[in-house]
């Protein structure tokens, strides 16, 4: 099983029923312990457990692959230094999240260095010359001829992501891409219940403006 | 918000399962009712699944190397605090680094003007401050000709006659049986001063430096006890010049630390490197974790099986039986954690360095006990800066 269907069918089989659940994970206790006793091979598991879903969600906000990564990086780094904060009252990823949100947030507007790429910039790799978008709906696509017409939905989407707002497009990543429910995402954006469900629902109002034709 | 969008906020929040169950009912008789709405809940929930079918892009397979490298990189978020160990050290009087560097100014007008001073004006008070190097570049200049102090303390003498003075400080410090050093020899005692658990002798000694025509620096290593002694002194040359001076700058302004000045002033035997009595170690020890404090004990804990062996939450980590092996121990805990208590039970240590408990819970600096069995020796940093403000 690969990566990528692993991660989506954990994601799957943890959708709502996580939801008010926030008595810490075993294993992330365990970890965390460890982590505390100056383990960093325990640090790295932490790491490689929550990479992929941090990573996903920064790269869906961001739209820009280097940034993702970059942004990754110091959401860990930032986790480990207040590790001491982590009152184990949330679930760790929670917590994790609310970090690189607050990461991402924070960098967007400082918008030095993280100048977030338009979808239809060209990046170059060896002699291939790719459209982010194309990188970021297909880096899965296994076959791309087969894929073609869902890959360009993903691409689609992903443009019209990155049309809206950030503040909506940030719970419509948390929500319909992390699955969390409203109550966890007001605990990582540190939000009311009731402004996740409007920006929600404005979000999901906007992008149905945009892809109005891929309704029908 | 008009009824219509509270209605499809609605829709929203059922399609997510967020509605609770008597909401969920008035939706559902809503949308049997109103054919638009179900079509509207149609196309968001077509909205959604478009969102939740993007592929999972995973991370770059190089990014927790990377994490872990960074982390090994950045000082500050070492796993474990070598430099909260050091500061502990510092503060717990095993050996403070005590550099005392005096810095006497004297500038280029009239060397001698004792009679008829007048205060400086507001103005005049300003000039006279910025003639003052400040405390950072004072320490950083005292840091060039020795190793970074522990904590420093600057006393500035403003003079109008630098000979005068100079003689009267080295008379200060020749009474106090203070020798002189060259550098060589300074740098020695600093860097022997500085290794905090070190066991603790008198140094005694200082280092003059011409800065400049009208800039004398001295660096004095000496114990606490003495600088007891001459702070007094020191503050009567300052008294007597007869022009304005610069108020003392503390400890903290000069980067010793929270509370340096009263372990500095402190009486030897008092405050906060005070010895702990021999019982009171051993009550100590067995003094249970404050309340969600998590009790890590690190110390030597000989036990009838393991004889010197270090513990940590009762996990033999290593055995170490001398000081020099309990450095690269600590390096192997996280340390960063505040400690509740110091002790030792003498029958079961012979080594002069003791136990050392730390917790997780945020202690308060003036419950740091520590012990040395030489306090009165440990040493102490005070820079001296003088500053003339006369024409």
């Amino acid at each position: 099983m690969s990566k990528e269907a692993s991660n989506t069918l954990a994601e799957n089989d943890g959708t709502r029923e996580d939801k008010g659940k926030l008595l810490l994970d075993a294993e992330d206790a365990e970890l965390l312990e460890r982590c505390r006793k100056g383990q960093l091979e325990a640090f790295g598991a932490i790491v490689k457990k929550y990479q992929d879903r941090i990573f996903n969600a920064i790269l869906r906000i961001c739209g820009n692959h280097d940034d993702a990564e970059e942004l990754t990086q110091e959401t860990f780094v930032k986790a480990l230094e207040n590790l001491k904060s982590f009152r184990q009252a949330s679930q760790f990823y929670t917590w994790l999240f609310r970090i690189a949100m607050n990461l991402t947030i924070t960098k967007r507007r400082r918008a030095t260095r993280l100048h977030f790429s338009r979808l239809d910039s060209e990046r170059t790799d060896g002699e291939q010359t790719y459209r982010l978008g194309e990188i970021i709906a297909d880096q899965h696509q296994k076959n791309p001829h087969e894929n073609v017409v869902k890959a360009d939905i993903n691409r689609r989407v992903q443009e019209a992501l990155m049309k809206i707002d950030e503040q909506f497009r940030i719970v419509v990543v948390l929500c319909d891409i992390e699955q969390m429910g409203y109550e966890e995402i007001s605990r990582v954006l540190n939000l009311p219940v009731g402004t996740v469900k409007s920006r929600l629902h404005r979000a999901r109002n906007l992008l149905k403006n945009e892809l109005s034709d891929l309704m029908e | 918000m008009d009824e219509k969008e509270k209605i499809t906020e609605l829709l929203s929040a059922y399609i997510d399962g967020e509605l609770s169950s008597e909401q969920a009912r008035a939706v559902e008789d809503l949308l049997q009712r109103q054919p638009e709405l179900a079509k509207e809940l149609e196309s968001l929930r077509k909205v959604r699944q478009l969102i939740r079918d993007l592929p999972r892009v995973s991370a770059p397979d190089d990014l927790a190397q990377k994490v872990l490298a960074r982390v090994k990189r950045k000082p500050r978020v070492r796993l474990v605090s070598i430099k909260r160990f050091g500061q502990l050290a510092a503060a717990a009087g095993i050996i403070l680094l005590i550099g005392i560097g005096i810095i006497i100014t004297q500038l280029t007008h009239k060397p001698t003007r004792t009679a008829g001073y007048k205060s400086p004006s507001a103005s005049e008070e300003k000039t006279l401050r910025r003639s003052t190097p400040a405390p950072s570049n004072l320490l950083a200049s005292a840091a060039m000709t020795s190793t970074p102090a522990k904590a420093v303390m600057n006393i500035p003498i403003n003079t109008v006659n630098l000979t005068l003075t100079q003689k009267q400080i080295e008379s200060i410090l020749t009474r106090n049986n203070i020798k002189p050093a060259d550098s060589a020899k300074m740098t020695v005692a600093i860097k022997k001063a500085s290794k905090p658990d070190r066991k603790s002798q008198p140094i005694n000694i200082f280092k003059r430096t011409q800065i400049k025509p009208n800039q004398i620096r001295y660096e004095v290593v000496i114990t606490r006890k003495q600088l007891k002694h001459i702070i007094d002194e020191l503050n009567a040359i300052r008294a007597s010049q007869n022009v304005a001076q610069v108020p003392l700058i503390t400890p903290k302004e000069s980067g010793g630390g929270r509370g340096l000045e009263k372990i500095a002033l402190a009486e030897p035997g008092r405050g906060k490197t005070k010895k702990l009595g021999k019982e009171r170690e051993i009550a100590a020890l067995s003094q249970p974790a404050p309340a969600g404090a998590e009790k890590i004990e690190i110390a030597k804990v000989p036990t009838p099986e393991v004889d010197r062996t270090w513990t940590r939450k009762g996990e033999i980590a290593k055995s170490a039986s001398t000081k020099r092996q309990i450095r690269p121990l600590e390096k192997l805990h996280p340390l960063s954690r505040k400690p509740i208590v110091t002790a030792a039970t003498p029958k079961e240590s012979k080594s002069r360095h003791s136990f050392i408990a730390y917790s997780s819970n945020k202690a308060e600096p003036s419950s740091r006990k520590t012990t040395t069995t030489q306090p009165q020796l440990a040493q102490i940093v005070v820079i001296l800066t003088a500053v003339n403000t006369g024409r």
